[in-house]
């Protein structure tokens, strides 16, 4: 796990509560790259999606999986076709599923792909300058 | 044992699993298996257990795989999940049962135990195991257990029960009990669904009794429906449908709508279409007639089942004249400490509502 440094430079809204911490140099994450980072005592998994950085809580809402070591993909949807529900992936929501039992997070809203209650804790990610960086 | 937790309780894991595959347990094979088996496979082993249709597509890329294989690899796992002790379970020979070559299936769980004594289980370790028999062949199953009963990392008698037909109370299972009882070793009992898939509906003409097939075949074939229904969208396509189910009892209602919903969280792309969770369709759709309502002499019991599946599903009914027909009497008495609206709720109003009829002054 790597622990984020506080950035020093100000950043947004001052009077909002959020602290915006460096991660890591936008280089170092290849598509699909995830990485565990601590802050304050919080675990935090970064992904790197098709276009953009994701930053979700690492505690699964299930039984505490490990959200950073999940697959990233896109939801399955069904079709109604004349006398059937056809399965299809066209979707292009990106989704971590958890490595445990698979419950499947959308990575920008943190919603479970379900029509439920459950949903993971998102953050905002910031990139500057080729550095990465995680407002909390 | 295991490393053990000194804050917490003794954590005892009574099912945990391998992932063998064929590699592991042809070395241990007796022959002519084992010569068979690698003549015609070679290295590329054909895995020999009946499959009902595995395709998951909720499952596949979207779980990284985890795979127990060694000693080590389980005593990983104890350590991430404060195991103390765990009762160590095949996952590809839980088919065993279902496996068409008798001979064969014993050579398998021969070859299982083997397998395991040697390379996995570990006594010192907290590392148990069941020994592992095909009830195929009873008598073989039965030697399988006096050769092992001493073995300190045995402790118990697997019986794979996914599909095995006849079902398990015939009395050719006997030698099996037997040898278990003598050697003073629980038998275990784990399904594989897939192999219950292939001899389900077989296996209850096999039911010796009427009190088999009553006390289990009502509520199983109704959560058979319901989970089917919900699961091919019939409530997302005919919104505005009710659906009685009756004669089944009660407890397995708030069971099936936690079970649907917690495996709904898991395999949500085998019904994308919900829009709700199973149990929000079951609670707005689905009614159930409240006969043969168990233990309704256990106050607790009926009053946590009503709070559990809500008095806007159930619906009385006394099934009279059947043989296990309820007193209206009895039942309303035992209703009689819930809130006057959810009792009149149960007695008939939701029923009027169901049915849409006006009530008669
Ligand atoms: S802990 Fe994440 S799906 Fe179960």
């Amino acid at each position: 796990m790597t622990d984020a440094s506080t950035d020093d430079t100000e950043r947004g809204d001052s009077s909002s509560e959020s602290t915006v911490y460096h991660v890591t140099s936008v280089d170092d994450m290849e598509e699909g790259d995830r990485l565990l980072v601590d802050i304050d005592g919080q675990s935090l998994a970064i992904f790197r999606g098709s276009e953009e950085f994701y930053a979700i809580s690492n505690y699964c809402q299930h039984q505490g999986g490990p959200m950073c070591k999940g697959r990233m993909l896109n939801p399955l949807d069904s079709t109604k076709s004349k006398d059937a529900w056809e399965l299809s992936q066209d979707s292009d929501v990106p989704t971590v599923a958890c490595p445990w039992h698979g419950w499947e997070y959308e990575l920008e809203t943190g919603e479970h792909v379900a029509p439920t209650k459950y949903n993971l804790p998102t953050y905002d990610t910031i990139v500057e300058d080729g550095e990465l960086y995680v407002e909390v | 044992m295991g490393e053990v937790d000194n804050d917490g309780p003794i954590v005892f894991d009574t099912d945990f699993h391998l992932n063998e595959g064929m590699e592991h347990l042809v070395p241990y094979l007796v022959d002519p298996y084992k010569t068979l088996y690698e003549r015609d496979y070679g290295e590329e082993y054909r895995d020999p257990f009946p499959q009902a249709g595995w395709f998951a597509p909720d499952r596949m890329g979207k779980q990284s795989p985890r795979q127990v294989q060694t000693r080590e690899d389980v005593s990983d796992a104890m350590a991430e999940f404060d195991i103390d002790y765990a009762l160590i379970q095949p996952s590809n020979c839980m088919h065993l049962g279902s496996v068409h070559h008798d001979e064969f299936a014993t050579a398998l769980a021969n070859a299982y135990n083997e397998w395991a004594s040697n390379e996995i289980l570990d006594s010192e370790k907290g590392i148990y195991g069941s020994i592992l028999v095909a009830p195929q062949r009873p008598e073989t199953a039965a030697a399988e257990i006096r050769d092992r009963k001493d073995a300190d990392e045995f402790v118990s008698v697997g019986i794979p029960s996914g599909g095995v037909h006849p079902p398990l109370g015939n009395r050719r299972y006997h030698p099996i009990y037997e040898a278990a009882e003598e050697a003073g070793l629980p038998i275990v009992m784990h399904n594989a669904v897939t192999t219950i898939m292939t001899a389900f509906p077989q296996l209850f003409q096999e039911f010796s009794r009427n009190l088999t097939c009553h006390a289990t075949l009502h509520p199983m074939q109704q959560m058979v429906h319901l989970a089917d229904m919900i699961v091919q969208g019939i409530p997302v396509e005919f919104p505005n449908l009710k659906i009685v189910m009756q004669e089944a009892g009660v407890g397995w209602i708030p069971f099936m709508m936690r079970r649907l919903d917690n495996e709904y969280l898991n395999h949500r792309s085998d019904a994308p279409m919900l829009e709700k969770m199973p149990s929000e369709y079951i609670e707005d759709q689905f009614y159930f007639s409240s006969q043969p309502f168990e233990a309704v002499q256990e106050q607790k019991y009926v009053e946590y089942v009503v709070e559990l599946v809500g008095s806007d599903s159930l619906m009385f009914a006394t099934d009279y004249p059947h043989f296990d027909f309820d007193n209206t009497e009895d039942v309303m008495n035992r209703l009689q400490r819930l809130p006057e609206a959810e009792r009149e709720k149960i007695a008939g109003k939701t029923a009027l509502d169901v049915f849409d009829i006006d009530q008669h002054d």
